[in-house]
């Protein structure tokens, strides 16, 4: 360490916020600099004396002064919700506790929905493809010969999405 | 046990007048000091600590506990204000300051030197050499604190002659606390080289 350095580490030794590695390195260097021994004297007595400058009083009339010049000042109403979020005060964790447990509910409650939503298109599927083959054989109109026993019937496309057909085992008899 | 400054802000924000009133009490002879030694005039310094006060009680609705101390906010504020009145001094002309941050003690000193020659106990300090010594000592440290640049003046008042923490004068002047360490070591080292001959003589 050389003696600018030295002088840059004043205050913290002084202060006792060296670390320990500088604080060796800084002492050996004061131990065999006389300048810098001076100069680290000094610098403490400075100190002392900046620490004991006498403090400025206020004037006695300070005060009556401050509340005539606030009686001028237009007295802020704060509105009751301002004062509300105001008033309000938690540390940060609870707020940001508080954003969680909120974004937790909407999302547990848009699931939910969603979750209600599928079962019910789910149930109706299923009413619709438990339905009895007479039944909608009889609302259907008459199959050519040719269908008879395939399992196909003449109800409308939509009631049989679900349903899987081979035409494998048809006789098409030249169409299709 | 006082109340906190936070709590007593909270109290005024509900609407009592009081507890600014002992917001005042409490921090004007700081706050008076500060920009004092700051801005190195004290009739200034109370025009500037009203006008902080009138800041905080404006500002008062906005405050909220926990974001800052009451402590840094009120410095931060007392800190653009001199800043801007220094910044229109300079503009207007160089119109600085000799005559005024008094030194009580020390006009006492100088106006109690003949009694005190008559009391003179054992004690050295009390030698009229040694108190005018001391009295010089005072008014050249006053003016080398005065002619400190800006940013090392402030950091060195608030640290030194207010007491705050490195931390506090952190967040008061907005920067990190190494900058403020090696503003207010350089602010030191050089008061001292401008000491070094009253030093001396003592």
């Amino acid at each position: 360490m050389n003696c600018l350095q030295a002088e840059n580490h004043f205050s913290a030794h002084l202060e006792d916020e060296i670390d320990y590695r500088t604080l060796k390195s800084f002492e050996a260097h004061i131990e065999q600099c006389e300048r810098c021994q001076r100069e680290y004297v000094l610098f403490a007595q400075t100190l002392t004396e900046v620490e004991e400058l006498p403090h400025v009083e206020p004037s006695p009339n300070f005060t009556t002064t401050l509340h005539e010049r606030l009686a001028d000042e237009p007295r802020i109403t704060v509105p009751f919700w301002k004062r509300l979020v105001y008033g309000f005060t938690l540390p940060r964790w609870a707020y940001g506790a508080l954003v969680l447990v909120f974004a937790s509910s909407v999302t547990y409650v848009v699931y939910q929905r969603e979750l209600v939503d599928s079962n019910r298109e789910r149930v109706v599927t299923l009413e619709q493809t438990a339905q009895p083959p007479e039944a909608t054989r009889t609302r259907g109109t008459a199959l050519p010969s040719g269908f008879a026993g395939t399992g196909i019937s003449s109800q409308p496309m939509q009631h049989y999405v679900l349903k899987q057909v081979s035409y494998t085992g048809v006789p098409t008899q030249g169409g299709l | 046990m006082p109340e906190l400054d936070d709590e007593l802000m909270e109290r005024f924000q509900k609407g009592d007048e009081g507890a600014f009133t002992l917001l005042v009490r409490r921090h004007e002879r700081p706050l008076i000091n500060f920009i004092a030694q700051f801005i190195g005039d004290r009739d200034s310094a109370e025009d500037l600590a009203q006008e902080t006060f009138i800041r905080i009680f404006q500002a008062a609705p906005r405050y909220k506990r926990g974001r800052a101390q009451f402590n840094t906010w009120m410095y931060h504020i007392a800190s653009n204000l001199c800043k801007n009145e220094l910044r229109n001094r300079s503009r207007r002309e160089r119109h600085w300051v000799d005559n005024t941050v008094k030194d009580d003690d020390a006009e006492d000193a100088s106006a109690g030197v003949e009694s005190r020659i008559a009391n003179a106990p054992a004690d050295a300090s009390y030698q009229p050499d040694v108190v005018l010594e001391r009295k010089e000592l005072r008014d050249a440290l006053r003016k080398a604190v005065a002619a400190l640049p800006e940013q090392y003046r402030e950091p060195l008042v608030l640290r030194d002659i207010q007491g705050l923490s490195y931390e506090e004068i952190s967040k008061v002047l907005d920067i990190r606390i190494g900058t403020t360490k090696s503003r207010i070591n350089r602010a030191r080292l050089i008061l001292k080289d401008k000491l070094k001959p009253f030093m001396e003589k003592l």
